[in-house]
């Protein structure tokens, strides 16, 4: 088997690796969260349309 | 040479808590400054002018200063301090590759490491790669002694 492979075998480098992959999405759940939870600072999620207020013509 | 090594084996110990620390202290100024502004993040990103789709620049501005904050939080504590540290040197890689490029490329931008403020001397793109290679140097010291240590707590 290949060296690359035989090192991620090692227990060590896959513990490494999931916690790699845990803090990736973690940070990328945690991202999206604050990405929704601001809607004036959305990037990922589609801005919410403006409101426009409805002014009554003058009689 | 082998005082200078003998010099650092002895600093190593009381040096590693620091490093870690001012490492840490850097990630989390840093994605906290990035996650209080993420347009201007992204339109930092988008200065670099890297071949990308939107939606992964756009995620890349979402998540990155989010990494940085717990790779940051994670340095300072010490929690997962093997993985932490090996981040580390995987974004520090990754700002010096960044910025390298767009100094070749004759980019005129914003570094965008610490927020989008514009003008100061803190973000030229120089000076940013210069702390960039220091933190990748921190990082890489720091994740070879977070290394040993284990391995020597492991072995008998």
């Amino acid at each position: 088997m290949h060296p690359i492979f035989n090192a991620l075998r090692h227990p060590l480098r896959t513990r490494q690796a999931f916690r790699l992959v845990i803090l990736g999405v973690l940070s990328l759940a945690l991202g999206l969260a604050l990405d929704w939870f601001r809607p004036k600072q959305r990037l990922v999620f589609p801005r919410p349309l403006p409101v426009f207020k409805v002014i009554p013509l003058a009689s | 040479m082998k005082s200078i090594r003998k010099f650092l084996q002895r600093i190593s110990p009381k040096s590693l808590l620091g490093v870690r620390w001012a490492l840490g202290a850097v990630f989390c100024l840093a994605g906290f400054l990035k996650i209080s502004d993420p347009i201007g993040f992204h339109a930092d990103l988008l200065a670099y002018e890297l071949p990308m789709p939107d939606l992964l620049s756009r995620l890349i501005a979402v998540a990155f200063p989010c990494l940085e904050l717990i790779c940051g939080v994670g340095l300072i504590t010490g929690f997962w301090r093997q993985s932490v540290s090996l981040l580390a040197v995987a974004m520090s890689s990754i700002f010096v590759l960044m910025l390298t490029q767009a100094m070749i490329r004759g980019l005129d931008l914003n570094c965008g490491c610490f927020g989008s403020a514009r003008g100061l001397w803190i973000n030229l793109p120089f000076i940013a790669l210069i702390r960039a290679c220091l933190m990748l140097w921190a990082a890489v010291w720091l994740q070879r002694r977070t290394n040993s240590i284990s391995s020597s707590l492991i072995k008998p």
